[in-house]
């Protein structure tokens, strides 16, 4: 009974309902959708700049005050030039796999 | 106030007047810009009175690029070359529409930043950065260097304890 009478009720208006959900179901999303775009570029372009001026302003001058670059490369240029020596002194040995192929590709090329 | 989308100037000569006239009209630092050249004769005069507007004019591509499309291959140089427009970032490329409020309202704090950045102009940063970007690099070799003579030391010392053993 119940759903009879709300049938009833829509007479008339179910072509309106349709026509109208149809259309806007076939708008809303892209204007949704176009405003969404526009509003996350503006955000992600504030963002940005945001971040730029960050960068300029504190990290530049953190930089141009208080470098840090030239004993950062003063002490891994120590630590290298430790472990080249460090190197050498394995590959010296008359044992060391260096001579070993030195030795083995001399005597090859002269003594053959 | 414009939305920061690209804004095409189409270069209408390669003399060094003509072009200075043209972009003297312009504000940078606003919107990005692409100047085209493609159509013109002699593109690598061109480039040059651009690069020279450019450098007069202290035009960074900071907070804005500035990029040119030209047939020109293999440049070298402080601007960016793209052959044709599509090929130029798809981030401003936006379409310019009728603004409401919340978007009016973040496109005057971009305004101000905008403005905050052109004022930092007399910091004179790029010098800095490079210098920090050079540094890295520097940093960046010694470290790979470090990395390759500990492997090596390892393996070294692997062979003598495996000789002693």
């Amino acid at each position: 009974m119940t759903k009879k009478k709300s049938d009833d009720d829509l007479i008339g208006f179910r072509d309106f309902l349709d026509g109208d959900s149809e259309k806007t179901s076939s708008k809303m999303p892209t204007k949704r959708y176009n405003d969404f775009e526009l509003m996350t570029f503006l955000e992600q372009d504030s963002k940005r700049i945001t971040k730029h001026i960050e960068t300029f302003e504190e990290k530049v001058y953190m930089i141009k005050n208080y470098p840090q670059d030239i004993k950062l490369t003063t002490d891994l240029e120590i630590e290298v030039a430790s472990k080249k020596g460090e190197v050498l002194t394995y590959l010296n040995r008359n044992d060391s796999p260096l001579i070993i192929n030195l030795s083995d590709l001399f005597n090859r090329f002269f003594n053959s | 106030m414009p939305i920061p989308s690209y804004k095409q100037v189409h270069i209408k000569s390669e003399k060094r007047e003509l072009i200075f006239d043209q972009l003297n009209f312009h504000h940078f630092g606003q919107v990005p810009y692409i100047f085209s050249i493609s159509h013109l004769e002699n593109q690598v005069e061109a480039l040059k009175n651009i690069e020279d507007f450019v450098e007069e004019n202290r035009i960074s591509n900071y907070p804005y690029p500035v990029y040119v499309i030209s047939d020109i291959q293999n440049y070298r140089g402080e601007l960016s070359i793209f052959n044709h427009l599509s090929k130029c970032p798809s981030f401003y490329k936006q379409k310019v529409k009728q603004l409401n409020v919340k978007e009016n309202k973040i496109l005057q704090k971009i305004y101000l930043k905008q403005k905050n950045m052109q004022n930092m102009r007399d910091l004179e940063f790029t010098p800095y950065l490079e210098e920090y970007g050079r540094s890295h690099k520097k940093l960046s070799h010694l470290y790979q260097e470090e990395l390759f003579l500990t492997d090596l030391l390892t393996k070294l010392e692997d062979y003598y304890d495996k000789k002693e053993k």
